[in-house]
């Protein structure tokens, strides 16, 4: 018994002692990082059985128990890890929002609204080589500035890097860091006395490791920890696994644990943020930027390419994109050329191309239609076609258009000044017009005509049709001008519109032919009879610009035969391509020859003194070309383009032009003073483009900047909302930390029901205010 | 019928009353705030009291906006639901000047409750998920699992 009261007092006196200590420690960590207090726990000793009877044997120090709520650490952890993921991007979108200079002298913006201003300077003076010069410098300056962030972007796409690999070393670290701690709490921990120091230690540890990663943690057994982030182990019971960053060659970040296979893609800390901004944010804003350049160059390409430069027609011309071996068999010219690999895309439509004689001015024009099936080749022999042209590819695939000496090219909307050059509407030579095309001929059908030199017989062969069923006038023409009998007997066939038209090659009153019968002449509309030529032919001027919104041709014919300004009830109808009636012009008996009359969509025509035939199928055409490239096959190859390059990288304006403003085209015509080209290419900046999600490249462009900032601002809110949970965490920390057990888990069932009425009442008051907002 | 001039006063009185309720209301979600940051359930389970009771004077609140709304909707030949204040006051034209004003406040009042009440969201939530483990924990009276005190050994 006595031993038993002696043994009992000196565990009181250890426990008083151990009690004391602990208080001690409590006050000299006070303000240590992390450290949680620690409080005795006290507990009765086991009763000793004394012959039958359980004696009382005191009080025990069982362990130093740490108040500090396990779960609340973790909480704070990973939400300290939120917070780091956030400012890491909010770093990131920083920086870029600073790249960016919006508002600013300097910033994209303020340097488009520059550029766009200058054509509009230019406009006004288009042979103003100052003015020039300057439009030349803006454009140079906004693809600069373009060329700059798109450079900045990727430089900031390597800083995250740098810095994601900075960190993952600071990651090993401290994961060796936590082994050491493990093992030495293991040790400690296997005498039976809690290692508390450690505890906190490895704690504080594993919560720097949440500053980087979403790590968590799980008991690993003798007081160890394990770590792993995204349920991959980044410190086992033992050891630890390297984190290392790897870069693709396409740029992109992955991030892998030594012995895992797949990437790693942690969801918070300051490593999941910078991984979020270098997969995430900056590809997307690089993507916009990319997006803007493109639809810049496009459009801006489109308008520039069928201009005129000052410097007149082109005589050679590259384009700077090539054309693609799509198939890999070695050919380009089997390739559809709306679908060769172009970096832009071009359509089925029609180009326009204008030849003109450099010592007369005068030009033909060649329209060009590209079908969704044309190949390279075929695109090639219709430019090669074209007289006094040549056209190639080079070695890369790039088409080469080179002119003879004395002419010059240009794919410009301009209109013929003198429509009627072959003289099909009271010319001198001697003329006889078909009805309109197309034709219901049939195989073996003939026509025989007596020329000046001789009878020509033409009998037709369906190999020279597509369907002869309905020739075209095109190809009937190509029949009689290919025809040696017709050749010989001193006629050639013409097409106007698609009329067919036979003439002379000789002029004047003593040019003449006859038809003299054939079974096609029925399906042309032609009556055996003889035609004569004239000494004095109509001289037919068109002027103006045409303002039509689309291509289109009109047919004029008279309504009789007469004399102009002499004829009474002699007029010109004015058809359209479809056929409709656009205008009658009275060029009877009260009209002066020479006198301008108007035509609709922005045209005048006058017509000189001379005999017209409505019997002998008179009739000329006038062309108006909206678009002279409904294919956009100009700018997606980058002919007489403004801009080289794709995208934001690489835009650059035109580097021959850069070097000579002369070359930036003014003009739609070539005509002095002309500005139709700059004021198309200052509306760019007006174009919805669908592209942009029909918005125009500065509202795209403000949308970005905007959006930006939005990022920045949501990322600033959700920081703050992040910080305040945080804040309320370390503040339920410091309420837990040492309060009594009991006590504190009445507190919780309490709250856990205060907080599920909390929650209906959140909704209900969520419920009326939206609907208040509603109504107000 | 009412004439359009008496049903305009019953709604800015009404958007008076409601502008009081929104500013009582977001002191009660404050309240709120509060006592789960400080861990005080008892004040926490008052200010939900008070709450509820602020909620159910809603009702003939909205039930005496909706007659006003019915009744200018008939005056103005037009459908009640397509009515808002904003529309109303510019309806009403000089009239509904001051239901304009007065509906600025609301807008502004209501707003800031429905930020506060998002802020007591994200609160609750996560101490709402905290307490659920711990009691979870106690529950199943894991010995090394006890987080509140076991674990701490």
């Amino acid at each position: 018994m006595g031993s038993i009261g002696l043994n009992t007092g000196l565990k009181a006196l250890l426990s008083a002692q151990a009690a004391l200590e602990t208080i001690g420690h409590n006050v000299s960590n006070a303000n240590t990082a992390g450290y949680s207090r620690q409080r005795l726990d006290l507990a009765a000793s086991p009763s000793l059985l004394v012959r039958g009877l359980g004696i009382g044997s005191g009080v025990d120090a069982l362990r130093v128990m740490r108040t500090t709520d396990a779960l609340i650490q973790a909480r704070i952890v990973a939400q300290t890890g939120s917070i780091a993921r956030i400012d890491a991007r909010l770093a990131g979108m920083s920086q870029v929002q600073a790249l960016l200079g919006e508002p600013g002298e300097f910033g994209l913006s303020s340097l488009m609204e520059a550029m766009h201003s200058s054509y509009a300077a230019l406009a006004a003076d288009p042979a103003d080589l100052v003015l020039r010069t300057s439009a030349v410098q803006s454009t140079v300056a906004t693809t600069s500035q373009m060329n700059h962030l798109a450079t900045s972007f990727a430089a900031a796409q390597d800083d995250v890097v740098g810095q994601i690999r900075a960190q993952a070393k600071q990651v090993n670290l401290l994961a060796d860091e936590v082994v050491r701690l493990n093992q030495e709490i293991a040790n400690i921990e296997a005498s039976g006395v809690p290692a508390n120091d450690l505890r906190d230690q490895r704690d504080e540890t594993i919560k720097r490791l949440g500053l980087y990663l979403n790590v968590s943690t799980s008991e690993a057994g003798f007081g160890k920890v394990m770590v792993s982030v995204g349920g991959r182990l980044l410190v086992g019971a033992n050891q630890s696994y390297d984190l290392s960053a790897q870069v693709a060659q396409d740029g992109a970040v992955t991030l892998q644990l030594a012995g895992g296979t797949q990437a790693l893609q942690p969801k918070s800390g300051s490593i999941g943020g910078l991984l979020s901004f270098a997969k995430e944010f900056l590809p997307h804003v690089s993507q916009q930027l990319d997006g803007l350049a493109k639809q810049l160059i496009f459009e801006s390409n489109k308008a520039h390419a069928t201009g005129i430069p000052k410097t007149g027609p082109f005589t050679q011309l590259s384009a700077l994109h090539a054309l693609q071996d799509m198939d890999g068999d070695g050919q380009i010219g089997d390739e559809r050329l709306v679908q060769a690999g172009l970096p832009f895309d071009a359509s089925a439509g029609v180009l326009r191309v204008n030849m003109t004689d450099a010592s007369t001015g005068a030009f033909t024009s060649h329209a060009i239609a590209i079908e969704p099936d044309t190949t390279v080749d075929e695109f090639l022999a219709a430019l090669n076609d074209i007289p006094h042209l040549s056209a190639s590819l080079d070695s890369y695939g790039r088409l080469q258009l080179v002119s003879e000496s004395g002419h010059g090219f240009d794919f410009s909307r301009k209109t013929q000044v003198a429509p009627d050059a072959i003289g099909t509407f009271g010319g001198a030579a001697a003329s006889l017009g078909a009805q309109a095309g197309p034709y219901q001929l049939a195989a073996g059908d003939t026509l025989q005509l007596q020329g000046p030199g001789g009878v020509a017989t033409v009998a037709l062969s369906v190999n020279d049709f597509d369907d002869i069923g309905e020739a075209t006038a095109a190809e009937l023409a190509a029949v009689l001008n290919a025809d040696a009998s017709v050749q010989a007997a001193g006629l050639r066939a013409e097409v106007v519109g698609d009329r067919l038209v036979v003439q002379t090659t000789t002029s004047g009153a003593t040019a003449s032919f006859e038809v003299l019968g054939g079974s096609a002449l029925g399906a042309l509309g032609l009556q055996p009879g003889v035609v004569s030529g004239g000494d004095r032919a109509v001289a037919i001027e068109v002027s103006g610009t045409w303002s039509g919104d689309a291509n289109d041709a009109y047919v004029f014919t008279p309504t009789m035969d007469g004399v102009v300004g002499t004829t009474q009830g002699l007029a010109v109808e004015v058809r359209d391509a479809s056929g409709a009636l656009v205008a009658t012009l009275d060029i009877g008996a009260g009209y002066t020859p020479g006198d301008e009359l108007d035509l609709p969509n922005g045209l005048k025509v006058s017509f000189g003194l001379g005999d017209v035939s409505a019997s002998h199928g008179d009739a000329f055409v006038v062309e108006g070309w909206a678009d002279s490239d409904t294919s956009d096959i100009l700018a997606a190859m980058g002919l007489n383009a403004l801009y080289a390059g794709t995208t934001a990288v690489d835009i650059e304006v035109r580097e021959d032009l850069r070097d000579d403003p002369q070359l930036l085209a003014a003009s739609l015509t070539g005509a002095a003073g002309d500005n139709q080209t700059l004021l198309e290419l200052e509306s760019v900046k007006e174009l919805a483009l669908d592209a942009l999600g029909g918005v125009t490249v500065g509202e795209a462009w403000g949308d970005f900047v905007s959006n930006v900032g939005f990022d920045i601002q949501s990322a600033e809110n959700a920081r703050g909302t992040e910080q305040f949970l945080l804040d309320s965490l370390v503040a339920r920390r410091e309420e837990v930390s040492g309060v009594n057990v009991d006590e504190e888990l009445v507190n919780m069932v309490r709250f856990e029901q205060a907080y599920s009425a909390a929650a209906r009442y959140i909704q209900a008051v969520n419920s009326i205010n939206d609907e208040l907002l509603r109504l107000i | 019928m009412r004439t359009v001039k008496a049903l305009l006063n019953v709604l800015e009185h009404d958007a008076r009353e409601e502008t009081s309720a929104q500013k009582r209301r977001l002191a009660l979600v404050e309240r709120q705030v509060e006592a789960v940051k400080s861990n005080k359930s008892v004040e926490l389970e008052a200010a939900l009291a008070d709450l509820e009771h602020e909620l159910e004077a809603q009702g003939p609140r909205d039930l005496r906006r909706l007659q006003a709304l019915v009744e200018l909707a008939r005056h103005w030949s037009c459908d009640a639901r397509a009515l808002t204040l904003g529309s109303v006051s510019e309806r009403a034209g000089d009239e509904g000047r001051k239901l304009g004003s007065l509906r600025g406040e609301l807008r502004e009042a209501t707003s800031a409750v429905l930020r506060e009440n998002r802020r007591l969201a994200a609160l609750v939530r996560v101490h709402r998920q905290l307490v659920e483990e711990v009691l979870a924990g106690v529950a199943a009276g894991a010995g090394d699992g006890g987080r509140l005190v076991d674990a701490e050994a």
